[in-house]
């Protein structure tokens, strides 16, 4: 039987193009979290009204949309395939850790076009612009990177869960808790025009989460995946 | 003082009434477990 | 039989507690002076806590490197005991002092949530096997970013520096504890940890019994 090797990249790549693929036939956790954010958005608009809250209220805010959207869509990329019962066929196709990555960047795209919508809707709808951009955007991708690394294998988790959506709420909050603070106040930072070095320690702290909570996942999926 | 003397009784109390609790559980678990090698 | 040792050992700490002048300097106290005999009680507790989750960990670790459904059982009894002695402090700590139980209690109630989700998990996968793996998993991760949740509360609550642990380390952070409050102190510390070893045994060795009835049926 002819053996045909694919890189490592080349299975990374061919997950991600299929979550690509099957995700945008239904767009269900695309709408989910396009949805999501867009309501929830919408709302804090509308309650605050005209009043304007302090930078502090408006990065926390902004955070708690972006946790929410993503507890609602990205526990998409695993139930999915329990419900179709495509696991198996993805098993014997990739390594468990090609398999990971490749759904962790799919999430993390979807952050990505999530974000894309959201900031600025928010910068209008809500008059916040931060006046240190580069920090900023800086933050926010550390962030949803953190949110895409720890979030994913959370999800693989509760796809064999008999409560899903509730659970990975429940799961991941307490994880995403030191991302949420740190981004919040460099968020905070960006807001009111402070310079990196006073966003300094929260930076390195996120980068530091991402890191570790990353190889964590990727060190532990084997013993979700193969089972 | 009186009052605290009297909370560190009631404490005491307490304290036995768990102490002798969990000792009688291990020594429940040391006789079942032995039943079970012998 | 040791274990003995840890009835007097206790009951001594108690004694002196209530004996000793209380460990809060009337000067800066912000509650009742004697309240605050409590700190021999609920500063261990606390230590237990946080002592049993980082356990918890380890014995994850160990399942998931050996499978051995023991593991399992170590690691569910040290979440179990985890929750149990922060639900101890935290009834310990309601009500206590206003100004800095802020952080207490958020820290605290962050902890029961994480392990609380230990649980929900638990209750929801039904396999045998697929259960203790992920909830090995999940407990190793929970408790890493419990460990950087240590970094991050500082942060929400600056104040936290305002620690009625004045007692504790002055102003210059000197070690300020009179002689007999420190030795007392480190009995309680040394106590509550040997009571929950003990405890810990006897839950194994529960579950295990149990596991051992179901099995024969």
């Amino acid at each position: 039987m002819p053996t045909v090797s694919v890189s490592w990249a080349g299975k990374i790549t061919t997950v991600f193009r299929k979550e690509m693929l099957s995700e945008f036939r239904t767009r269900y956790a695309f709408n989910a979290i396009i949805m999501f954010s867009l309501v929830t958005l919408t709302v804090v608009s509308f309650s605050l009204g005209i009043n304007r809250p302090g930078p502090e209220v408006m990065a926390a805010l902004f955070w708690i949309i972006l946790f929410f959207a993503a507890a609602s869509g990205l526990a998409q990329v695993f139930v999915k395939e329990e419900e179709s019962h495509t696991a198996g066929f993805l098993r014997l196709y990739a390594p468990a850790t090609a398999v990971l990555i490749g759904k962790i960047i799919f999430n993390l795209f979807l952050l990505i076009c999530m974000t894309v919508l959201l900031v600025p809707l928010y910068i209008i709808l809500l008059d916040t612009i931060p006046q240190n951009f580069i920090l900023f955007t800086i933050g926010l991708l550390l962030g949803i990177i953190g949110l895409a690394g720890s979030t994913t294998i959370i999800a693989a988790i509760v796809s064999r869960a008999s409560i899903k959506g509730a659970l990975f709420a429940v799961l991941s909050f307490p994880v995403l808790l030191p991302l949420l603070v740190a981004a919040i106040e460099i968020t905070l930072v960006s807001f009111t025009g402070g310079d990196f070095a006073a966003a300094g320690s929260a930076l390195q702290l996120l980068l530091a989460y991402d890191v570790v909570m990353l190889t964590l996942s990727i060190m532990l999926f084997d013993f979700v995946w193969q089972l | 003082m009186d009052a605290n003397y009297i909370v560190m009784v009631v404490v005491l109390i307490v304290w036995t009434g768990v102490f002798l609790y969990v000792w009688s559980v291990d020594r429940k678990l040391k006789t079942l477990e032995k039943r079970d090698e012998g | 039989m040791l274990k003995l040792l840890i009835f007097p050992a206790m009951a001594l700490v108690i004694v002196m507690a209530f004996v000793l002048p209380s460990p809060m300097n009337p000067q800066i106290s912000l509650g009742p002076v004697d309240a605050y005999r409590i700190f021999y009680f609920h500063v261990p507790a606390a230590w237990v806590a946080a002592l049993s989750f980082v356990v918890g960990m380890f014995q994850s670790i160990s399942y998931l490197r050996t499978k051995d459904a023991d593991y399992d059982r170590k690691a569910l009894a040290a979440n179990r005991l985890g929750i149990v002695f922060a639900t101890i402090f935290a009834k310990m700590t309601w009500g206590e002092f206003w100004n800095w139980s802020e952080i207490r209690e958020v820290s605290l109630f962050i902890l029961l949530l994480i392990y609380g989700g230990y649980f929900a998990l638990r209750s929801a996968l039904n396999d045998d096997d697929v259960r203790a793996s992920f909830s090995a998993v999940m407990t190793i991760i929970f408790t890493v970013s419990a460990l950087f949740l240590i970094f991050v509360l500082p942060r929400i609550y600056p104040a936290f520096s305002q620690h009625p642990s004045d007692t504790i380390v002055d102003n210059q952070g000197k070690m300020s504890l009179s002689p007999m409050v420190a030795i007392v102190f480190g009995l309680s510390m040394v106590t509550y940890t040997a009571l929950y070893f003990w405890l810990y045994d006897i839950t194994i060795r529960v579950d295990r019994y149990i596991y051992k009835l179901k099995s024969e049926r």
